[in-house]
């Protein structure tokens, strides 16, 4: 031992390394519970007694569970502390300014189609930005709003989803429960049209970034089809850190086709959790659209828990600069007959790092399991990095299971063949990196959200518009 | 108007292209031959800007201007245009997409006004019939499924509608049927004009006899070893290559 010790620094290395670890987590856990006694005895939840309790249960799991580290699994590529020492703030809940107004709807223009509209700056609902149809079979509203009038069907499902087994950052937005929205839709309701669920950050600067706990919360009853588009936007240049659940309940035989786009500027960070529970035959269309952020990392787990459900999982994430995108996503095939197809792309410029981790685990039960993942990634750059796992975990026999990854760089005979067309060379990359692209933009349930995205990712990365 | 003087190529330290020269006055079709490996391919890439090729001598004049020092896209804008040996599959980006934003690229170029998408459309839909070509290619992803003959077809069909000053055709020929041996020969015949020249690449003389050359050059071993009218090529047909590794063979490798 002594001559180790003399040899290599590294065994006294680590136990310094887990020290300040611990003592990381120590404050970190100090932080939020000051923050949190304050929420709790300041009036901040003033109108919120029916979460009071997942309140102080989040909080609880979240210091049990304490910061997550690097030694853990789901961690190893993305390194957690720089989230734990942002010395994070509540925003206050304040009015929407007019000036404010316009630059949110800058950031996040209505799409054609949506017929309803619940917007949250800085955590709170906007009155005066949201709308909603008020259609028969489909209840959009605050969560704080739905839990006033049926308080019995949104405690029955919020945070009932992932049977305790929460991570410490989804227990951390539980413990600060504000407000966010609940889309119900009723039994074989046929929804045309988009709902949209918007959050716009505002507040923070480097100093003091704003925290945000965003919550959604999604029940389908069963046939009831709607497509639902999630977005996390900022207005203007503020650096926040949010932290966002969202639970999407389908019943036999519901469809649901759920964008989540999240669009976060370099100096902002961005965690979320999304848990989707399918029924019997029930359909579940996930387009996660990841653009940019200091640090996202988005975690998404399915669970196949009824005979025939399928779920189809698209992801395009788009980072530059130092940026560092990390996508993890969990399909659970636990019934037999279910179906699911996942493709998630990365393109990476600069000095950006991207990680996508796919595990897929057929149960037992899980006969007739037809999964299928691929993994593609294009670096634009020499500096830019990917981190590529996929993960089968089959416990059942008659099965069909594939899963490929790939990356590469834009092909240089490609790029000749257009160049000498006349195209110029950023022109040529461009086109290439949107012809990558494509079959996600090109996917998503609203055209315009697609071409919304084109033009974001125009400014980003360069890629072309090919219309 | 192209001038090719004493242009020497190479690609991983391998000299490939050793000293060319050739003179192609504007109106005129010049066919190249020559066996496998003796620089054809190389030389229509070179000229076309493919930096695989890194030149080490010479120089290339087109209509007095430098186009080694041009980018591809430059000498796309300058006229030239190269029909791929084997045209490149782009997944994901529609063949009229592509189209359009060639033509508008290299109109931008030459100062003129872009083509919009209807009369583009128009325009296009001709060419594609003279071609014989199906219409529902132009919907298609560039060359992405195309038979052979398909994307040979797609080649001459961007050259009709950029319509270069320069074109070189790269064994366009190739793994074509007769059928569509015609058609493509009709499609570069129907652009012969005063003001465009062609360079014609190829092994065979069948294409020939469809695109009448005025001259023939032979390359051997990155030279132009023996120039003459379109006679040479029936010549070729006839005896094969092999005479040339008799006759040169000891020259090249001095």
């Amino acid at each position: 031992m002594a001559m180790a010790g003399s040899i290599s620094n590294l065994p006294r290395r680590r136990e310094r390394e887990q020290a300040r670890a611990a003592t990381m987590s120590t404050e970190v856990r100090d932080r939020y519970h000051e923050l949190f006694a304050l929420r709790e005895q300041g009036g901040g939840v003033a109108d919120a007694a029916w979460s009071t309790g997942l309140r102080h249960r989040g909080f609880e799991r979240f210091a049990e569970l304490g910061w997550p580290t690097t030694r853990m699994e789901d961690w190893r590529h993305t390194n957690p502390a720089p989230l734990a020492s942002l010395e994070v703030t509540l925003p206050p809940a304040g009015r929407v300014l007019n000036g404010a107004a316009r630059r949110i709807l800058n950031a996040a223009p209505v799409l054609p189609g949506a017929t309803d509209r619940l917007v949250f700056v800085d955590g709170c609902y906007a009155p005066g930005l949201s709308y909603s149809s008020a259609r028969a079979g489909l209840v959009a509203l605050p969560l704080a709003v739905a839990a006033r009038a049926q308080e019995d069907l949104v405690l029955r499902h919020l945070a009932s989803i992932d049977g305790g087994e929460s991570g410490a950052l989804s227990a951390l937005n539980q413990a600060f429960l504000a407000d966010g929205a609940f889309v119900w839709l009723g039994e074989e309701a046929c929804l045309e049209g988009l709902v949209e669920v918007i959050h716009v950050s505002t507040a923070g600067d480097d100093c003091r970034p704003a925290a945000t706990f965003p919550r959604t919360l999604v029940v389908a009853g069963a046939g009831a089809r709607a497509v639902l588009v999630e977005r996390y936007v900022c207005a203007g240049e503020t650096t926040h850190f949010a932290n966002a659940v969202t639970e999407v309940y389908l019943a036999p035989d519901a469809s649901l086709a759920h964008c989540r786009v999240t669009e976060t500027s370099a100096r902002s960070y961005h965690v979320s959790s999304t848990v989707v529970h399918q029924h019997a035959g029930s359909v579940y269309r996930g387009h996660a659209i990841t653009v940019g952020g200091a640090l996202v990392r988005n975690d998404l787990a399915v669970a196949l828990d009824g005979v025939g459900a399928s779920a189809v999982l698209a992801g395009l994430f788009v980072a530059d600069g130092r940026e560092h995108l990390d996508n993890h996503t969990l399909i659970r095939h636990n019934r037999a007959s279910c179906t699911s197809r996942e493709l998630y792309k990365g393109i990476l410029a600069d000095h950006a790092t991207g990680v996508f981790r796919g595990k897929i685990v057929v149960a037992p039960l899980a006969q007739k399991t037809d999964s299928r993942q691929t993994n593609r990634n294009l670096l634009l750059s020499q500096g830019a990095t990917i981190h590529s796992q996929p993960q089968l975990e089959i416990y059942a026999d008659d099965v069909k299971c594939t899963h490929g990854a790939a990356t590469g760089r834009l092909d240089e005979e490609s790029v000749f063949y257009l160049c000498s067309r006349g195209i110029s060379l950023p022109d040529a990359r461009g086109i290439l990196t949107g012809a990558f692209a494509a079959e996600l933009l090109d996917g998503l349930p609203s055209e315009t959200l697609g071409e919304q995205l084109r033009d974001t990712l125009h400014d980003r990365v360069g890629l072309v518009r090919l219309c | 108007m192209l001038e090719i003087r004493n242009l020497h190529a190479e690609v991983n330290g391998v000299e490939i292209l050793r000293g060319i020269d050739l003179v192609v006055k504007s109106g005129e079709v010049h066919s190249i031959m020559g066996p496998n490996g003796s620089g054809k391919s190389t030389l229509a890439q070179v000229l076309a800007g493919r930096t695989t090729y890194a030149v080490t001598q010479g120089e290339v004049l087109l209509d007095g201007k430098n186009l080694l020092e041009l980018e591809p896209e430059a000498r796309a804008g300058e006229g030239v245009f190269l029909a791929f040996q084997y045209p490149v599959e782009i997944p994901g980006v529609s063949n009229s997409y592509f189209l359009r934003a060639a033509l508008n690229a290299v109109r931008r170029y030459r100062g003129e006004e872009e083509v919009d998408a209807v009369d583009f459309l128009a325009l296009v839909r001709a060419k594609v019939a003279a071609l014989e070509m199906d219409p529902g290619l132009l919907k298609r992803p560039v060359n992405e499924g195309f038979s052979g003959g398909e994307k040979k077809r797609n080649e001459i069909l961007q050259m009709v509608v950029l319509e270069p000053r320069l074109a070189i055709l790269d064994e366009t020929d190739s793994g074509l049927d007769i059928d569509a041996l015609r058609i493509v020969a009709n499609g570069v015949n129907a652009l012969r004009d005063p003001r465009r020249s062609f360079i014609v690449v190829t092994h065979y003389q069948r294409l020939l006899s469809h695109v009448v050359p005025d001259f023939v050059h032979v390359l051997y071993a990155g030279r132009v070893v023996k120039s003459g009218g379109k006679e040479l090529a029936l010549e070729l047909e006839e005896h094969g290559y092999g005479w040339l590794d008799q006759q040169f063979a000891q020259a090249a490798r001095a």
